[in-house]
């Protein structure tokens, strides 16, 4: 076995072990066999709240983190640029925003939320290309855009958020953006489009290499770059509103996993695509049961583990980016 | 391939080339020389479909290349750069494999075809021992050697190359020239250049075309256009243009 399936494996390892211990370990807990055997025949109080609120944080966190991460590693491809994250450069911002909006405007529509998340990532990721294009997507250029994109709609939310509760209208839990009190509705949603845009990712990966190219070379051999650069934004944007309008913005996992998924693993997409997700689906799950177990019944949300990691990290990053694959 | 009148700007106060005309004749090693700034990049820029010109037209067997689809162009016509970029963990074998790629529907594998036409890439470019090493394990003259196969592997009937032996001691820029002329005289590859060098501008082309200002102010047999005069008007530099037996027309600079 090569060194790059060993970590394949290893990752997949640490992800089913710290799954498993994510079930067992809370308030409510059980042994092993109490959940084998509620599964055959049910009737088991104790484990029918774990399924009903354990089962789907777990899997929440796990899609979140995947497709967070995936998200990161087409932007960074598309890009050219290692610092790109949904979170640092604006795109979860403007979901977020938009998701509060399409919930409170259209409130009955089950796909409103995923769809307008949708919609209010384009937009960010619109803002951000447009305004760094001219300076050849210069990695500072798009992260200084993506912050002004990111306080912009992070402001918007707020103020929406302020006449709603001046206005006693209620949103919901849906609405709190942590990973607490995740629903099985809300689980399909992130299930759903999460696998279709994992897989759509996936088909895309010989595109991302070749984008590893100059433009001009990618040109050269018959690629048209730019609808490959607009599809492959498009795929990254689904996975990051998707992520966001279920799990909440949660910042540099997208930088964090395929940086290090690319020391391990190279930078051929084909394996970095899917070793970035059962990396990130490892991470947040285990920020997430880090935070609910470490001083409970206190939670830390995983996004405020996230961002304390992941600040430092990113100073890392741009102290090193000349040498950082892709500038 | 030729181009008629081609003009092109970035934006409308500065003109980079002022209507340029001229011809690349078929199985010839032809050669953009000029100072910095001249245009020489831009025009080959242009002939590459890199740039659009912003009028005339450029045309390969009567056809104007606007109008090929991408992956028919990437069929006819092959680039190097002077710098280019790839991932630094990507093996030599790989990157040629890109070359294929205008022959392949999306998500094809390679054909035992495409695997003999590396084959033959690599070991034109003698990188046969090297196919499975990273890019950052290579030195620059191989580096330069395994962006001319990619090329190579597109199966092209031309070849641009913008100043390929810039960044390349004495030893690699000859072996490197010599590898273009080889693959002009064997495989009949229509070569075009932009070359620093004028003394190895003058020794492997057919035909020089010089560019001055954006404009292609001299163009035709190294012998016959290179003279003193030409050089002191384009560059400002005086020279001696010796000739002799052993190493043909030579010019040596001698002051500003």
């Amino acid at each position: 076995m090569n060194k790059k399936n060993f970590y394949f494996v290893i990752v997949t390892i640490l992800l089913l072990v710290v799954t498993g211990f994510s079930v067992l370990s809370g308030s409510v807990s059980v042994t092993i066999k109490e959940l084998i055997m509620d599964l055959f025949y049910g009737g088991n109080e104790e484990v029918a709240v774990i399924r009903d609120l354990r089962y789907p944080r777990i899997i929440v966190a796990m899609f979140a983190g995947a497709a967070l991460s995936v998200a990161g590693v087409l932007f960074q491809s598309v890009m050219r640029n290692p610092l790109a994250d949904a979170g640092v450069i604006g795109i979860s911002a403007g979901a977020s925003f938009f998701s509060l909006f399409g919930m409170l405007f259209l409130p009955g529509l089950y796909i409103s939320g995923p769809l307008f998340a949708f919609i209010g990532g384009s937009i960010a990721c619109f803002l951000v290309y447009s305004m760094s294009w001219k300076s050849g997507l210069s990695p500072l250029r798009i992260i200084l855009t993506g912050i002004a994109v990111s306080a912009m709609f992070t402001g918007l939310r707020e103020a929406l958020l302020m006449i709603c509760s001046y206005f006693n209208i209620a949103l919901g839990p849906s609405n709190s953006s942590t990973l607490t009190m995740k629903t099985w509705a809300e689980v399909e949603i992130i299930v759903m489009y999460g696998i279709l845009g994992l897989v759509l990712a996936f088909l895309v990966s010989p595109w991302c290499n070749l984008l590893a190219l100059q433009d001009k070379k990618a040109k050269n051999l018959g690629m048209n770059v730019n609808v490959s650069r607009i599809m492959i934004s498009a795929i990254a944007v689904l996975l990051a509103a998707v992520a966001t309008s279920v799990a909440g913005v949660i910042v540099f996992v997208g930088l964090l996993v395929p940086h290090i998924a690319r020391q391990l693993i190279g930078t051929d997409h084909k394996r970095l695509i899917p070793f970035s997700a059962i990396a990130g689906a490892l991470l947040i799950l285990t920020a997430d049961t880090l935070g609910r177990t470490l001083i409970a019944p206190l939670e830390i949300p995983a996004s405020t583990i996230m961002a304390v990691i992941g600040g430092p990290f990113l100073i890392f990053l741009l102290r090193k980016s000349d040498k950082v694959y892709g500038i | 391939m030729e181009f008629k009148s081609i003009q092109f700007s970035y934006d409308k106060e500065k003109q980079i080339l002022k209507d340029n005309t001229g011809v690349f004749p078929a199985g010839k090693i032809s050669t953009i020389i000029g100072p910095n700034g001249s245009g020489k990049s831009t025009l080959l820029s242009l002939l590459a479909r890199d740039e659009k010109s912003t009028s005339g037209s450029i045309m390969i067997d009567g056809k104007q290349i606007h109008t090929f689809k991408p992956k028919e162009f990437a069929k006819l016509v092959g680039t190097v750069y002077q710098q280019n970029e790839a991932p630094i963990d990507l093996t030599v074998e790989k990157l040629i494999a890109f070359g294929r790629l205008p022959y392949k529907r999306a998500f094809q594998k390679l054909s035992l075809e495409d695997e003999e036409v590396i084959d033959w890439a690599i070991s034109l470019t003698k990188l046969e021992d090297k196919r499975e090493r990273p890019l950052n394990q290579l030195s620059g003259g191989e580096r330069q050697r395994v962006w001319i196969a990619m090329a190579l592997a597109q199966k092209t009937k031309m070849l641009f190359l913008d100043e390929p032996t810039t960044y390349l001691d004495m030893y690699y820029q000859l072996e490197l020239l010599e590898l273009i002329q080889l693959l002009n005289r064997e495989y009949g590859l229509t070569i075009v250049m932009v070359l620093h060098d004028i003394n190895q501008a003058v020794r492997y082309s057919d035909q020089l075309i010089v560019m001055c200002d954006g404009e292609i102010v001299a163009s035709g047999l190294p012998q016959e256009i290179v003279n003193e005069s030409l050089i002191k008007d384009i560059y400002g530099v005086d020279v001696c243009v010796e000739h002799n037996i052993r190493t043909g027309l030579y010019l040596v600079p001698l002051g500003t």
